[in-house]
């Protein structure tokens, strides 16, 4: 672990200093003034010192002299502080012979900038130690990470009938529960206390391959950019009806599953006679899983399968989307020798495919078993 | 900290310098918060003489919500009437064109304050009351104009919601210290932006078009003895932060030092304002959001 000695007479600076230091998960170090600050350099030896310049009993330029004449010392990358941003004190600054300067009061890219200089990016220690980034999500398991109880409670209910679903207060607990279920769909709250969303996204990411589910406030559209721009695949807006969360996590979770992950959710089986499930076409599933499905299809045909029954129980309205996919299946089907029926339990989506002329020649019937019979 | 320039002797456009320039290098988009132009098409209406009831009803109509807002609160046991506002017109004769100005300011400043989580509904819920015990205190002491007393009231700490709209984790880390150490959080702003809270909102309200003494009331809120003019305002409003703690909605870790007491109230006057504003707070709340 590398330490990094923070010397400013403010509290409030040594504080937001060691805040700002949490993602580089190092030993933080405090002195209030030069004098201390030399002292415990010399004792403790860091990687980094983070120095104000303006401080009483020895300010930061002394400090630094003490520093620098110091062979155990003078190696020691430093950082100064700075109350002023005029361009005399920066080129004081760049004469002291320091690695950087960051101008108070500053925030966390400003930060980052400077310090992942001397100890690389924040995040890279807790990513050594987290299992490898490639290592695969499980599609089925979605994060929720809100610091609301009430939040939490309502997503839990929407979700828990299609995923497995896991909980987190926090940006910080989120990392820990991450590693432990490896979710497919991370569900994170924008504005959270300490580390808010986009700080959380951008530390899971290292982490694995998820997609990622934005919740933010309804109406700020700027904040709804600016989060799919930070790389969150949806925005939900708060608060959300349980459909559209389940709608948002289900696409996002097609997003990042492999296609053969997909297709296997696709196809089961009804006796000897494959079935495979219609997507709802707003899903984009079939438009993802094109050539997996080509192939699996003629492993089908190799196998000696003739038959597909096309289960269409989850589509609901026929639009045009919905005929030209299953125009599409059943002309890749019928390229490899296999025959198709389309199963429609709902009478009026029956009734309408068979107006269009890609399916009205197609066979029917209104439940798996007839479907089946068809085709025999 | 010593390098702090000292912000009580600095005039207003050096202080909206540095603020802004701070506030604006601070927030991720380089921006410095607005007040939405309703309000301060509204504000501009409170310090205009010849403003009419035409050109109000004008601002609110380009809001159907704001229009439903104005009825509901006209028809409301809180302003009670007779016989129930059909028009906005109506309404804004009932509730009278000052106190709808600081309706429609309040419901377009709280867009402000819907921004990010629990902090700025606790925020909100600050303002609001302190907003409605300035007016409470101003009706009870007679010092100032109760319609005076509402804007400077509401606006008090949007310093706060300035700093946390700017930087979230500057924000939580000075909460975090203003808890545990003796320092008060004004003191702890001031080591870390150079100005604290009271000197960022008196600022902000005071490019948004507040007029000049409800900013310095602003401004002076924490330490009213030491504002150089309007100390009555200052000290009403430190005050009705203080009330603001008594009915549980303060905006810090502890309430002013100064306040009730600095006005003259014994306890029970004190009890007596409380229970007043907790009524007008819940029927405001319900209002506004």
């Amino acid at each position: 672990m590398k330490t990094v000695l923070t010397v400013d007479d403010s509290k409030v600076v040594r504080s937001m200093v060691a805040r700002h230091l949490q993602p580089y998960g190092c030993r933080v170090l405090e002195a209030a003034n030069g004098e201390e600050g030399v002292a415990a350099a010399r004792e403790h030896r860091p990687d980094l010192i983070l120095l104000d310049v303006t401080m009483p009993v020895m300010d930061g330029r002394e400090a630094l002299g003490a520093l620098r004449a110091d062979p155990a010392c003078k190696a020691i990358p430093v950082i100064m502080l700075t109350a002023e941003s005029g361009k005399d004190l920066v080129l004081e600054i760049a004469r002291l012979g320091v690695t950087g300067y960051i101008v108070k009061p500053f925030q966390k890219e400003t930060f980052d900038k400077e310090v992942s200089k001397v100890l690389g990016p924040p995040g890279a220690a807790a990513i050594a130690a987290a299992p490898a980034a490639d290592a695969p999500v499980d599609v089925k398991t979605v994060l929720v990470v809100d610091d609301s109880e009430k939040v939490l409670d309502a997503a839990r209910a929407a979700l828990e009938a299609t995923m497995t679903v896991l909980l987190a207060h926090s940006g910080q607990e989120a990392l820990e529960q991450y590693d432990r279920g490896r979710p497919g769909v991370v569900v994170i709250d924008l504005a959270m206390p300490e580390m808010d969303g986009f700080e959380t996204l951008e530390r899971l990411r290292g982490r694995g391959r998820s997609a990622y589910v934005a919740l933010a406030v309804r109406g700020d559209d700027g904040l709804h950019e600016r989060a799919r721009k930070a790389g969150y695949h949806a925005v939900v807006a708060k608060p959300f009806r349980a459909g559209n969360l389940v709608d948002s996590v289900l696409a996002a979770a097609n997003a990042v599953a492999a296609p053969e992950q997909l297709l296997g959710a696709l196809f089961g089986e009804d006796g000897d006679c494959p079935v495979m499930r219609m997507p709802d076409p707003r899903s984009k599933v079939l438009a993802r899983v094109g050539p997996a499905l080509t192939r699996r299809l003629r492993d089908l045909a190799e196998q000696g399968t003739d038959k597909l029954i096309l289960d269409l129980g989850a589509i609901t309205e026929v639009t045009t989307e919905v005929v030209s996919a299953l125009a599409h299946l059943i002309a890749a089907a019928g390229g490899v020798g296999i025959r198709t029926a389309i199963c429609a339990p709902d009478a009026t989506v029956m009734e309408k495919l068979k107006q269009f002329a890609e399916t009205k020649d197609t066979l029917y019937g209104p439940s798996l078993e007839q479907a089946r019979q068809r085709l025999d | 900290m010593i390098e702090s320039p000292t912000t009580s002797t600095m005039d207003r456009e050096a202080l909206r310098a540095l603020v802004n320039g701070t506030l604006a290098q601070l927030s991720r988009t380089g921006e410095v918060p607005v007040l939405p132009s309703r309000a301060t098409a509204a504000l501009a209406l409170v310090r205009d003489p010849d403003a009419d009831i035409e050109r109000l009803c004008r601002i609110i109509r380009t809001d159907v919500g704001l229009v439903a807002r104005i009825l509901r609160a006209a028809n409301s046991i809180f302003y009670g009437r007779r016989s129930p506002a059909k028009t906005l017109q109506d309404a804004v004769l009932t509730l009278g064109m000052r106190k709808t100005c600081d309706l429609l300011v309040a419901a377009a400043a709280r867009q402000m304050f819907r921004a990010s989580g629990p902090r700025a509904r606790d925020l909100w819920n600050h303002a609001l009351a302190a907003a409605l015990g300035a007016e409470e205190l101003a009706r009870r002491t007679r010092s100032v104009d109760p319609a005076a007393a509402f804007l400077p009231g509401l606006f008090h700490d949007v310093g706060r919601i300035a700093f946390l709209l700017a930087d979230a984790t500057s924000f939580e880390v000075i909460a975090g210290l203003a808890l545990s150490e003796e320092e008060t959080a004004a003191a702890l702003e001031r080591e870390w932006y150079a100005f604290d809270h009271a000197e960022a909102g008196a600022s902000l309200a005071g490019e948004w078009g507040l007029a000049p003494e409800s900013c310095d009331a602003i401004r002076w809120h924490h330490r009213p003895d030491e504002a150089p003019l309007g100390q009555t305002l200052a000290l009403l409003v430190c005050a009705a932060d203080e009330l603001a703690y008594r009915i549980g909605y303060g905006g810090g870790a502890r309430p002013p030092a100064v306040g009730l007491s600095a006005l003259g109230f014994s306890e029970e006057d004190q009890a007596a304002c409380a229970r007043d504003l907790e009524k007008s707070f819940a029927a405001h709340r319900e209002l506004l959001g």
